[in-house]
């Protein structure tokens, strides 16, 4: 072979090269294996050292695990907590979803947003809210509830409701479970035909039997999702069982992880253990999830299609509302006006001094007092950084999963997501045993909170980025491309611009869910690294519940803001269609 | 790269004017959801000349979409050639494979894809901002090409306020406005009403015979086909089974799939017993039929008759016609046009049209006749 013929051939090799190791693949690529590696290193840590410690056989922390005292009620607890909660919030959750989606119950968007609402009320907050509901010495609704029973001539100092109680911490879990569930349960009847409903009215069935064997089984995968989110982040919550949990001494695996590594020594062949027993439960629950999924057909996420007709309710109408609006004032009213009021009160009394209220706790309690400040402006920087750089990661990797292979795109996809929905709190360990000591010495720095954000709620992200990058479709990329755009500039002008509604609503999320964190902040945060929802659980434990409740307010307030803000912005821009839902036809 | 390969043979082969699109024996299979393959096309060859209008007609799933693709570059096919101006884009056994923005070709999608989130200026002009041209001199050109599709009001919309006939020419536009000489398009009609439709027809052809760039063109719409092509590629599970002008594809159609693809056709299945001066006779259910014999029929073996419902005549008294069968009318129909008549033959039913616009009583006995030179005997 001459000489040429190989130069020839090399030159080829090159091309191929070149469009395949185009730069924007290559940064893809990196930014994938860094996400990656940012959630696999820590929990490969977990699971090696559930059996190893320094290369050597070591079951004693098992042992020791095994050893705990009553750990047979720490695990029983939280089934209890999680299984129980997770059962009504899927009740409550499925029946909001079914009345906003199939009834003239509907209020339009209040009842499609409120439901959502605690996720804007980061549990802590959340949970110190409800112990000043319902403590039952100063609990606002007690004390209201006892003035009620007074006029009966029933006379009592405390109660009669307890929030340190199995039913406490249970209603507390659901308020937070229920979110998901309404979620899922919502799009999921939004993607069966209306049609399969109506055939079956049609056909001679009633109301119930048509919601028991028509509308259950084919939303059936959705609630399997459902459930898989709940128990995913029953397992993890951290929060709501330290607040609520020890009062009531009823103690939980994620508190009891917490809990060992806050103690000095740290216990860390213990944290492990119980890391190994939640994983077994998430994983658990995770392949029961994939049972149900895989046995039905999957409704393939449309997000289109007609919505149904909704059922008249007749006379049900009015108290079925009366129901939602109920419930809804219940979990956010409520909870937002208890933390409002003890915050402007100086201390926390149930008879609210009205003439009497003042912002001192905001001055002496946040902005005067060094840490309460510095973890204000810790959390709202991490938020700040975590939510874009996680956002522009999200939406490179997605964009990278789709363009490439399928086969590679789903390993890239499964290997970015899947670490991080095994458990919050077994990652969060991870980080302090793989980052925490040698040779990263990451303990008590920001970074190390920032990367343990990123690694915890990174999936979410890619999630929203995904559905973004979905919905630009495949023709308006390509057109681009044969318009003579390289992929550099078919990124910036027509990606871009096209994602930037799904992307600022993943930004948004990223940033609540980081400026709420409590769950890597309990093990990760300290004096020298203060974030919001550490400082949040020290003032709480101090008893500064005014001080709490102004840290708890602004929290709520950052949050809301943000949310409020990105969602009206991103609905302006929509004022044009986004896609033309024309032919978005297979390969013929 | 072409000055090392081309070898002084080929060089003597290639035609006076070389094609713009060169296809050679490209393959492309897909795997399906439960694992098999599909071959989407398979072993596909064909030149498209400068200037020449070519429709890749098929219905849905015959892989005509996906070679459009793979001429573009935005599938990748398993094997075979593809050359654009002489020049290869595609070849799999040198490991050549252009990027779409360097074939220096033009798309027009099924869906329009126009940019949503941009005007019609912007969508029509992006084309030239890749290519270094000035400011002022892409108002102009965009400017020329919006009053060439006839909506230079249009401009400042965005795609979402137009109807899809506007957007049709906001595409035509965007893919004209580079004076490329290689247009590709992929379906572009089907999402238009029939009249819209219609009229973007007459115009794009008015359009493509005045500019006269080379056209590539898919749609599963015969009569679309006919009244654009200077050829016709028709295709069948990922081949093409046959090409040729529009006349040629109605008149002299290769296979039973291509006669009964494009435009309707009466069949009568049966046997070969005699084929010679270009004429073959077909022993049928309704006797013995003599027609052109297409390439491919031997005596002996079965075949098809096949004779479209124009060139069927009826009488009342016998013809002198070799190929005359005595029918009875089961019914008339006043199609506009003409007259369709179905007549019963020994109990198999033809359609026959005549301008004659007189309807004939059901029952009323006929002669029905076909001139050989008007039945194609193809291979079965």
């Amino acid at each position: 072979m001459s000489d040429t013929a190989l130069g020839a051939r090399a030159r080829r090799r090159r091309r191929i090269l070149r469009r395949r190791l185009t730069p924007f693949n290559v940064v893809s690529a990196a930014v994938a294996l860094f996400i990656a590696a940012l959630a696999i290193y820590p929990l490969g840590t977990v699971l090696v050292r559930i059996f190893f410690t320094d290369g050597q056989l070591d079951l004693s922390g098992l042992r020791r695990t095994l050893d705990v005292p009553g750990l047979g009620t720490l695990i029983k607890n939280t089934l209890i907590v999680v299984v129980g909660s997770s059962a009504i919030a899927l009740v409550i959750g499925g029946a909001l979803a079914w009345v906003n989606e199939r009834t003239d119950a509907r209020m339009g968007l209040l009842s499609e947003s409120l439901p959502l609402v605690p996720f804007l009320i980061p549990p802590i907050a959340g949970a110190t809210a409800w112990v000043l509901l319902l403590s039952p010495g100063a609990g606002f609704v007690n004390y209201w509830l006892r003035e009620v029973l007074g006029w009966f001539g029933i006379e009592q100092f405390d109660g009669p409701l307890n929030i340190y109680s199995f039913p406490g911490l249970l209603l507390v879990y659901t308020v937070y479970q229920v979110p998901y569930a309404f979620m899922l349960i919502t799009a999921g009847l939004r993607n069966i035909d209306p049609a399969l409903e109506e055939a079956s009215r049609v056909s001679g069935a009633g109301l119930l039997r048509t919601l028991r064997r028509v509308t259950l089984p084919a939303v059936m995968p959705s609630i399997a999702g459902a459930v898989l989110l709940m128990a995913w982040s029953g397992f993890g919550l951290v929060s709501i069982p330290l607040v609520i949990g020890t009062g009531a001494n009823i103690h939980v695996l994620s508190e009891q992880i917490v809990r060992v590594l806050a103690d000095f020594p740290p216990d860390e062949g213990v944290a492990i253990g119980l890391s190994a027993i939640m994983i077994a439960f998430v994983a658990a629950a995770w392949l029961a999830q994939v049972l149900v999924v895989r046995r039905g057909r999957f409704a393939t996420i449309a997000g289109k299609g007609q919505r149904a007709t909704p059922i008249r309710l007749g006379a049900w109408r009015w108290p079925v509302r009366g129901l939602v609006l109920l419930y809804m004032g219940v979990t956010t009213v409520l909870p937002l006006f208890a933390l409002v009021i003890v915050s402007l009160e100086g201390f926390w009394t149930p008879q609210i001094p009205w003439g009497d209220l003042s912002l001192d706790a905001y001055r002496d309690g946040v902005f005067n007092e060094p840490i309460a400040r510095k973890a204000l402006i810790d959390s709202l920087e991490l938020g700040l950084v975590v939510a874009t750089v996680g956002v522009l990661a999200a939406a490179i990797v997605s964009l990278f999963v789709v363009r490439t292979t399928p086969r590679l795109g789903r390993v890239v996809d499964g290997s970015i997501k899947f670490p991080a929905t095994l458990s919050h709190i077994v990652l969060a360990v991870g980080f302090v045993l793989a980052l925490g000591g040698e040779p990263f010495n990451l303990a008590g720095t920001i970074l190390i909170l920032m990367l343990a954000y990123l690694a915890l709620y990174f999936p979410q992200t890619a999630v929203a980025a995904d559905g973004a990058v979905g919905q630009v479709g495949r023709e308006l990329p390509e057109a681009s491309r044969v318009a003579g755009a390289g992929e550099a500039r078919t990124f910036g002008r027509i990606y871009l611009p096209l994602m930037a509604s799904g992307v600022a609503a993943g930004w948004a999320l990223l940033f609540v869910r980081c400026v709420g964190d409590l769950t890597a902040s309990s093990i990760l945060a300290g004096p020298a690294n203060p974030v919001v929802g550490w400082k949040i659980l020290q003032v709480y434990n101090d008893g500064l519940f005014s001080e709490m409740a102004a840290l708890c307010v602004l929290l709520v307030l950052i949050s809301g803001t943000v949310v409020v803000t990105v969602l009206t912005f991103t609905r302006q821009r929509r004022r044009m269609p986004l896609i033309s839902r024309r032919g978005a036809a297979p390969p013929a | 790269m072409s000055e090392t390969t081309t070898s002084p043979a080929k060089a003597d082969a290639t035609p006076a004017t070389t094609p713009i699109v060169s296809i050679r024996s490209l393959e492309k299979a897909f795997r399906r959801e439960d694992g098999s393959r599909t071959r989407a096309i398979d072993g596909v060859s064909l030149d498209v000349l400068p200037g020449e209008f070519v429709v890749l007609l098929g219905p849905s799933g015959c892989g005509k979409t996906t070679l459009l693709r793979s001429i573009a570059g935005l599938e990748e096919p398993d094997a075979g050639e593809i050359e654009i101006r002489g020049e290869p884009v595609f070849a799999s056994s040198r490991g050549i494979d252009v990027a779409p923005e360097r074939r220096r070709l033009a798309m027009i999608f099924q869906s329009y894809a126009l940019w949503p989130h941009m005007t019609a200026f912007q969508n029509v002009a992006y084309p030239l901002q890749g290519r270094r041209t000035k400011k002022k001199e892409i108002a102009e050109r965009v400017g020329a090409v919006f009053e060439l599709v006839g909506i230079p009001e249009l401009q400042r919309q965005y795609p979402g306020q137009m109807s899809g006939g506007q957007q049709q020419r906001v595409a035509l536009a965007r893919a004209l406005v580079a004076g490329g000489d290689l247009v590709l398009f992929d379906e572009p009609l089907s999402n238009v009403d029939a009249k819209v439709r219609e009229q973007l027809r007459f115009e794009l052809l008015s359009m493509q015979r005045e500019l006269g760039f080379a056209a590539v063109y898919v749609t599963h719409d015969q009569a679309e086909a006919m009244e654009l092509a200077h050829r016709i590629a028709v295709m069948r599970a990922g081949s093409i089974v046959q090409v040729a002008p529009p006349q040629t594809i109605y008149t002299e159609p290769a296979t039973r799939y291509v006669a009964s693809f494009v435009g309707t056709s009466n069949e009568l299945e049966g046997t070969v017993t005699d084929v010679g001066d270009g004429f073959a006779e077909v022993d049928t259910a309704i006797g013995r039929v003599r027609g052109v014999s297409a390439e491919g029929v031997d005596a002996g073996e079965p075949a098809i008759a096949m004779c479209r419902p124009e060139r069927l005549r009826l009488a009342a008294s016998e013809p002198e016609s070799p190929n005359r069968w005595r029918g009875e009318v089961r019914a008339s129909a006043f199609l506009g046009a003409n007259v369709e008549h179905v007549v019963d033959v020994a109990g198999r039913t033809f359609r026959a049209w005549s301008v004659d616009t007189r309807l004939l009583e059901q029952g009323t006995e006929v002669w029905m006749s076909a001139e050989p030179e008007h039945v194609r005997v193809l291979p079965a």
